[in-house]
């Protein structure tokens, strides 16, 4: 059977939430809605959707594969429950080199499906089941204010070219991406290597105008919340064509994980100094290559081979410490420093590095001034291990205590600082880009990849 | 407070857009949608005179049509071959058997081969839901007029005003848009005349 748009919308539902079991006669989508359809936040909400399902959902399905729809929806979850003869849809599917195997996303590959979205229209239709059943609108996706409303569509998994392909869909029908939070460590862990819950799931966010203008939602709880956060902007936004749009990359740190199994061969064993550098890995025409390619003329800077900024336990710290030969192996001299004077020193110049060997490397003032309020902050000045506003913490405290202080253990080589005090620590790294950018080659099968070799011992003592 | 006939774009604009968007996945090639509101007879005769080239086949049906007072209509056409879809738009809380005879009778007297009943934001009453659902014959009509058969399918759908989608009812013949598109897809393939 061809492709036509109740199908299109259809295929966008279950390649977004659908999932196959042992059972043939059976399958689900998942709604992922969490909190924003959970019938005890919002029951009215919740009503609406489950008549979404049944008038929207249940009589495209009974007419293009006369499956019959009921559903079930527990706190954070709704699942839309399709049963009887699955077979026409399973061969679509396989048709589409879609496996109904499991969770559809995890291993689709849309291609073949792009080809039939023949025009704008099918395509738009493709992308509405996908915003109603991944498409998020959480407060939680605005971008820094209520004036930067987001559509979110999540992505669990480590499928990297099905975001691609996507996103060129996306900009098929001028939907184009505000930003594409890849499922990797060097986008959900950029400080940390120690931090190892990187794999989260991919984010691509939609200024919600832009998917107002150009988009579209079958169901009505999707438009009522898009229609609700986009009052809440003072103004409208257009987005930029991805080329024009500005590139702000600050430095990542090496993470263990950048190797990971998980990750597909494209991607797996390189290092990604901003989301558009993945566009171009991945060779998506939108990727602004000028752009990335500019960077690589400092890549000395971007590309820190140890953490740049780890708060913890003392303990936890020594863990790390004790774990890693190259930190292990180092003369540690304890200095005691005082925390007016690192206050003085940031205020003299925010940019200034610490303890260096030459005016280009050493320790970063204002990292090293973010862990020393971590490490002296009261609990209550903490969330989490972020303190609520640095440097009134570090002021506040000097003002209660002029010669208060915190312990630095200095490395013999500039591997990463230590600070410790009020059983707590931290790691901050250096800043040493003449060394580091060492370390780097690009990849023989993608010019484009950044390969990041293991930083020795050798290589901080010949800088 | 919006009258029925403030929709009219919207929805003219949605099925327009799902027919040809269908019409270009399965036949791979293009389908025209020419909408007239109000009388049929002049309506179609403008249509054809604006658009000559596209629409010269609907001209012997158009000079025998009767004139008729229709909400909308589309005459759909891929260049050779045409049909007729009227459209009957309600804003009413439960639409009933008496819209569903009003759409009937415009397909038998006009010939249009299909017709939606469509209710904005509401659906149908329980009477006529009931008939349509057990009672084929008054959704997929045939007629015999002049020795040549005929053949009417109706079908009922609600438009959602605010999502601007429509949600199908699956009551009648035409289920669904893409179940009108591959009719007329299908029509426009065979050899036979699409057309009355």
């Amino acid at each position: 059977m061809s492709m036509n748009t109740d199908k299109a919308y259809l295929l966008g539902l279950i390649i977004g939430g659908g999932i196959f079991g042992d059972a043939e006669d059976i399958f689900r989508i998942r709604l992922p809605f969490k909190k924003w359809g959970s019938y005890l936040e919002n029951s009215q909400r919740a009503g609406q959707i489950s008549r979404d399902i049944m008038n929207v959902v249940s009589p495209m399905f009974r007419n293009i594969y006369n499956l019959i729809v009921s559903f079930e929806a527990t706190e954070n979850i709704w699942n839309i429950l399709c049963e009887g003869d699955t077979t026409a849809l399973k061969t679509d599917l396989e048709n589409y080199g879609i496996p109904c195997d499991g969770e559809v996303r995890a291993n689709a590959d849309i291609s073949k499906i792009c080809v039939d979205l023949v025009d704008d229209n099918l395509k738009r239709r493709f992308i509405a089941g996908l915003a109603d059943s991944i498409g998020s609108m959480a407060k939680s996706q605005r971008r820094f204010t209520d004036d930067n409303q987001i559509l979110s569509l999540e992505i669990k998994g480590h499928n990297f070219n099905f975001v691609c392909e996507l996103c060129r869909l996306l900009h098929d029908i001028n939907c184009i991406p505000d930003q594409v939070n890849w499922n990797h460590p060097n986008i959900h862990c950029t400080n940390d290597p120690y931090y190892r819950t990187w794999n989260k799931q991919f984010k691509l966010r939609i200024l919600l105008d832009q998917y107002a203008r150009f988009g579209a939602f079958a169901f009505r709880t999707k438009a009522e919340s898009s229609n609700e956060n986009r009052e809440l902007q003072q103004q409208t936004h257009v987005a930029q064509p991805c080329p024009e749009q500005r590139m702000n990359v600050t430095p990542s740190c090496v993470h263990p994980d950048e190797n990971n199994m998980l990750l597909p061969e494209q991607i797996r064993g390189g290092h990604y100094i901003h989301y558009r550098h993945f566009c171009a890995v991945l060779g998506c025409e939108h990727a602004p290559f000028d752009k990335v390619s500019s960077q690589f003329s400092r890549l000395g800077e971007l590309v820190i081979p140890f953490v740049i900024q780890c708060k913890d336990t003392i303990s936890r710290i020594n863990t790390i410490i004790a774990n890693d030969p190259l930190l292990a192996q180092r003369n540690y001299t304890d200095v005691s420093v005082s925390v007016s004077s690192l206050l003085t020193q940031f205020q003299s110049d925010s940019n200034g590095l610490l303890y260096g060997t030459d005016s280009d490397n050493g320790y970063p003032i204002n990292e090293i001034l973010q862990t020393t309020a971590y490490i002296v902050a009261d609990s209550n000045e903490l969330f989490g291990k972020r303190p609520k506003g640095y440097i009134e913490i570090i002021k506040r405290h000097i003002q209660n205590d002029p010669n208060l202080s915190v312990l630095f253990r200095k490395p013999d080589l500039l591997t990463p600082l230590v600070i410790v005090g009020n059983e707590r620590g931290a790691l901050i790294g250096a800043v040493n880009p003449k060394v580091y950018e060492k370390l780097i080659t690009r990849s023989p099968d993608n010019d484009f990849k950044l390969i990041v070799r293991p930083i020795t011992e050798e290589d901080l003592r010949d800088a | 407070m919006r009258n029925e006939k403030s929709y009219y774009t919207e929805i003219k604009k949605f099925i327009e857009s799902q027919l040809k968007s269908n019409f270009t996945a399965s036949n791979k090639r293009e389908l025209y949608v020419f909408w007239g509101i109000g009388e049929l007879k002049k309506e179609l005769q403008r249509i054809i005179n604006e658009n000559p080239a596209k629409c010269s086949c609907a001209t012997k049906f158009a000079e025998r049509v009767p004139p008729l007072s229709l909400d909308i209509f589309a005459l759909i056409t891929d260049g050779a071959k045409f049909e007729l879809l009227i459209l009957e738009v309600k804003l009413v809380r439960s639409a009933g058997l008496s819209e569903w005879s009003q759409l009937v009778g415009y397909c038998l007297v006009s010939g249009a081969k299909y017709g939606l009943l469509v209710n904005i934001d509401n659906g149908g009453s329980p009477r006529l839901t009931q008939m349509l659902h057990t009672e084929r014959h008054i959704s997929n009509i045939q007629t015999t007029v002049n020795d040549t058969p005929r053949e009417h399918l109706l079908g009922f759908m609600q438009w959602n005003s605010y999502t601007h989608n429509f949600e199908y009812s699956n009551l009648g013949s035409v289920k669904s848009l893409s179940e009108l598109s591959n009719k007329l897809a299908s029509d426009f393939s065979s050899k036979k005349l699409a057309n009355p």
